[in-house]
């Protein structure tokens, strides 16, 4: 059974320690008509757009994890459930990232184990801590591989395979991967973008590339090491302790404003930060001005992109990225 | 045409520009989401300031997109919630129609109405360079489960805590029991005053509870609603008596869905008037009855379980279900839905829920403050055809 | 009883007469900024082509976008209800009314021969007419035209976009990427289609199905709702003036 989930806090190991395939969801490239009977269209196009795969019968997905995220996401769990025939489960991950809410996501996992015990899965702990180990060794070699030149085609593939596989994809991938010394190097940043066309345009308007995407980087980065597991307290404890410490997600509250220093720090070493923001989407407008203004106190060019699902216009986007190259040189 | 006005809307008048004159006087203030537990700041001597109420005050005073404007200039989105950019735009227009809010010495959201409140807050945060709690509550889309209210509950001793921190202020057990007593107290008078609607035909329509609702949400947890609620209630009361109702002949009894469209309240009043159509209730308002029940031996698990268990909290199986209840208590022929823009956890689901419920319902497009947001021809002709449909 | 049933719509304004329940003469027009005038000029002509003197006419119900301007009416209901019964007078099984309007379209449902549900679109004009008479703009060609450009298409191009503005300037940037314009065509009314159908499935789509309004004589634009409705699609004999009889036949109850 393939198990679907939108957002990349989602526990996939669990899923695959159950011995089913999760599997990402995204938009699809095509129009999207089916999924605005059930729901607006000032929803993002990245819900709609993937509700509308489901709709179609695109999707070889039967069931779905939504994990807490947005209000769009939250609330398209039930028109999901209502209008398919997979099974739906909501995992309500905190939104505030400390202690305290550790403690409550922990209870989440455990009610997880639960609901994937229902759908047929066994889980048992070795399979688990087989599990964690592969997500381990996937992230490691992603991370390896954009190190050298980020390649956004595989970024994107492996979310929709079998971690196994998606193991041999990368590393086919590492043993061709050259570098691209000598560009200017530019951040993006922003929610999903499965379009591999759009990295492209970046690439031959001359730039050389770093992400903090949901798609890309944030797909693969947790910064929690190895350790020994000797009980499902230990793999609970310490997926709390992994997706706590990922890669910062603007819908997540930190006390220290973690995500904005994140973000700051990556552009460090960039030429220019480009925001490619998903029309609709709350989390990332919100961060977008004080953190523009943070960026350019840095001395930062930005750039503001704003997309919608199915994209319409490459020609657009490709003057629009060319012009900031030629703002950049 | 000349609508009926009640004379609680004057009083009511009175009653919120004390509550903005004390802002200005307190020591202590915070800026706290609607759907936060405010009977904790009551409790300590702080007062709350309410940015949403600000924002429909905004759009009442239809100058939603002079304030927003401020907000765009700056960069944020129009695709945003209006309450927040136009609040947002007010701190940096640096006035308001209410000559702004009062600077805040720490912030308070509650993401029981929406996530919404958690970015707008950490704005805010940035902005004023004070301290944000945020009280998280789980997304109760099937069943209250214990470990979402344990988990609330812990954050509640939590936010104690960190206000004791902030403010060097203590608070007292006793206080605290007497403002929940009394916000309990607010809460069922406020329910009285639209259980009135309840009546054939009904002394008030659901724009004179959104004119009067202010003292619920600010006050909630004072003297000041239950004096006020019970007299609005007698007032009513008088016009039942008379067999009078609000709108001068009610044929049709509808239900109004989200947020009103604070802008254009004059022109939606008369609209159904004019028709004979009475919109007797609606589920913004009556979300604030009923919603609190105090289990004396511990109050902060009956906070952590009403404040996690509200209505923009609830799944829309939930949803549908309190719908058909207030459908079938005021006994409506219909439902309007508004579908707004700036709300997605209210809005989302509407189309879902028309199937849900017991009665016919039309859906509108529209925003509750950005009023570029309005084409008054497009929404007049679903709204007169759907009464079309009724009668 | 003469009664008249006057239309007016963001484009066009019809006036229909019927004399007990039947149709003796309609007049279809352009409408002028002067919504009052206009409402005038069509009833006027309409007059006169029937030989009818204005005072014969025992009453006036005045429908459509403009028809709180119509002063001289006696009555007003909007184009749904009017569409509705209109579909009925011409096709009396019509249970699904389909209509294209310039502002605004609509998919009504009919039970007992009364609306039972009805949806419209939400605030943007894609799957209106006017999105046809934009993309015709940018196209350079009549909007009357499209149906025939369409029937030469040997593919539908895809449009993306669902906002009319996006929607313009993808097909200027298929134009220049050398796309056929008969391609480009069929791609639009793809694109009305799909989002008709999509807000359709709001209500039931029982048959039979009838397409009313202006663009029910474009052709392709039967063809491409038929295709995603999987019905056949019926159209009255005079598509344009459904509204305007309907609201005639309001003026008789």
């Amino acid at each position: 059974m393939n198990v679907g989930y939108l957002c990349t806090y989602t526990p996939k190991e669990l899923i695959d320690g159950a011995g089913f395939t999760p599997v990402r969801i995204f938009a699809g490239d095509n129009p999207i008509s089916l999924a605005t009977a059930h729901i607006q269209s000032y929803a993002c196009s990245q819900a709609r757009g993937s509700f509308e795969r489901a709709l179609k019968g695109e999707l070889d997905v039967q069931a779905v994890v939504f994990t807490r995220c947005c209000d769009t996401l939250m609330r398209l769990t039930d028109i999901w459930e209502r209008n398919t025939d997979m099974k739906v489960h909501n995992l309500e991950f905190p939104s505030r990232i400390d202690e305290k809410s550790r403690n409550f996501f922990i209870r989440e996992l455990e009610d997880f184990v639960a609901v994937l015990e229902s759908w047929g899965g066994e889980i048992t702990l070795e399979r688990v801590k087989e599990s964690l180990s592969l997500y381990r060794v996937l992230e490691e070699k992603l991370t390896r591989l954009f190190e050298i030149k980020p390649d956004y085609e595989v970024a994107i593939r492996v979310q929709e395979m079998n971690v196994r596989d998606a193991i041999k994809l990368v590393d086919e991938k590492l043993e061709k991967a050259e570098g691209s010394e000598g560009r200017p190097k530019v951040l993006i940043t922003g929610s999903v973008c499965p379009f591999v066309d759009v990295y492209k345009l970046f690439e031959d308007a001359g730039f050389a590339l770093m992400d903090d995407i949901c798609t890309g980087t944030r797909f693969f980065t947790f910064n929690t090491p190895e350790r020994e597991i000797r009980n499902m307290e230990d793999v609970y404890e310490y997926l709390a302790d992994k997706y706590f410490n990922k890669a910062p997600c603007p819908t997540k509250h930190f006390s220290d404003d973690r995500r904005f220093e994140y973000i700051l720090n990556l552009a460090k070493d960039c030429d220019g930060v480009v925001f490619l923001l998903l029309k609709f989407c709350e989390p990332h407008f919100y961060d977008y001005p004080q953190l523009k203004e943070k960026l350019e106190e840095m001395g930062k060019k930005t750039l503001l992109i704003e997309l919608e699902f199915p994209i319409a216009s490459y020609e657009q986007l490709r003057t629009r990225i060319e012009a900031f190259y030629e703002v950049i040189e | 045409m000349t609508l009926k006005k009640l004379r609680a809307s004057d009083r009511m008048k009175q009653l919120m520009g004390g509550y903005y004159m004390m802002g200005k006087q307190a020591e202590v203030n915070a800026w706290v989401t609607s759907g936060a537990p405010v009977e904790l700041l009551y409790a300590m001597d702080i007062y709350p300031v309410y940015p949403e109420n600000h924002g429909a005050l905004i759009g009442a005073a239809k100058q939603g997109p002079y304030f927003s404007d401020f907000a765009e200039k700056k960069g944020f989105s129009r695709d945003l919630c209006s309450y927040a950019r136009c609040d947002i735009g007010c701190v940096y227009a640096g006035t308001s129609p209410i000559g702004g809010l009062p600077e805040p010495n720490f912030l308070f959201a509650c993401n029981n109405i929406c996530n919404t409140v958690i970015k707008w807050y950490q704005v805010l945060s940035r902005i004023f360079k004070v301290p944000l709690f945020v009280l998280d509550t789980p997304f109760v889309r099937k069943e209250l489960k214990e470990s979402y209210v344990r988990y609330v509950h812990d954050q509640l001793y939590e936010f104690v805590d960190f206000v004791e921190r902030v403010t060097g202020r203590e608070l007292s057990d006793s206080k605290l029991r007497e403002t929940l007593a009394k916000s309990v107290e607010g809460v069922n008078a406020y329910a009285d005053v639209l259980h009135m609607a309840k009546h054939k035909p009904s002394p008030l329509t659901c724009f004179d509870a959104f004119i009067n609702m202010a003292p619920i949400v600010c006050l909630r947890g004072t003297e000041y609603p239950i004096e006020f609620y019970a007299e609005m209630k007698k007032e009513l009361m008088e016009r039942v008596e008379r067999g009078e109702g609000a709108v001068e002949n009610e044929e049709v009894r509808l239900l109004w869905d989200n947020i009103p469209v604070w802008y254009r309240l004059r022109w939606f009043a008369e609209f159904f008037a004019e028709r004979d159509a009475c919109l007797v209730a609606d589920t913004y308002t009556n979300a604030w009855t009923g919603f609190i029940s105090m289990d004396k031996s511990d109050v902060f698990w009956s906070m952590a379980e009403t404040y996690t268990f509200i209505y923009l909290n609830i799944g829309l199986e939930h949803m549908a279900e309190a719908i058909n209840r207030l459908i079938n208590y005021y006994d409506v022929d219909g439902v309007v839905i508004h579908s707004n823009r700036s709300c997605k956890p209210y809005s989302f689901g509407q189309y879902e829920i028309q199937k849900m419920i017991d009665v016919p319902s039309v859906v509108i497009e529209a925003d509750m403050v950005d009023s570029r947001a309005f084409s008054e021809a497009q929404v007049e002709t679903r709204l007169e055809a759907f009464l079309e449909m009724l009668k | 009883m003469i009664v008249a049933g006057i239309d007016v719509g963001s484009l066009t304004a019809k006036c229909a007469l019927l004399k007990d329940r039947e149709l003796v003469a309609y007049r279809v027009i352009k409408v002028s900024p002067n919504l009052e005038e206009t409402a005038e000029k069509v009833f006027c002509e309409t007059l006169e082509k029937a030989g009818i003197r204005r005072e014969e006419v025992e009453k006036i119900v005045a429908t459509g976008y403009g028809r709180n301007k119509v002063s001289f009416a006696d009555k007003k209901v909007t184009e749904i209800s009017c569409h509705a019964k209109g579909a009925i007078f011409f096709i009396p099984t019509a249970r699904t009314v389909i209509d294209i309007g310039g502002q605004d379209s609509k998919v009504i449902s009919i039970s007992n021969g009364k609306v039972a549900e009805f949806v419209m679109n939400d605030k943007c004009a894609a799957g209106t007419g006017r999105f046809l008479e934009v993309m015709a703009n940018a196209l350079g060609v009549k909007v009357e035209e499209l149906g025939d450009i369409a029937e030469r298409a040997k593919k539908a191009t895809r449009i993306s976009s669902t906002c009319t503005v996006f929607a313009e300037s993808e097909v200027i940037s298929h134009l220049a990427s050398g796309e056929k314009v008969e391609d480009i065509v069929a791609g639009i009314h793809e694109a009305i289609a799909s989002r008709i159908v999509a807000m359709a499935q709001r209500v039931r789509i029982v048959p039979d199905v009838v397409l009313t309004g202006g663009v029910a004589k474009n052709k392709a634009m039967k063809k491409a709702l038929e295709e995603k409705i999987g019905f056949e699609i019926k159209i009255p004999p005079e598509p344009q003036i459904v509204g305007a009889v309907g609201a005639a036949l309001f003026a008789l109850a």
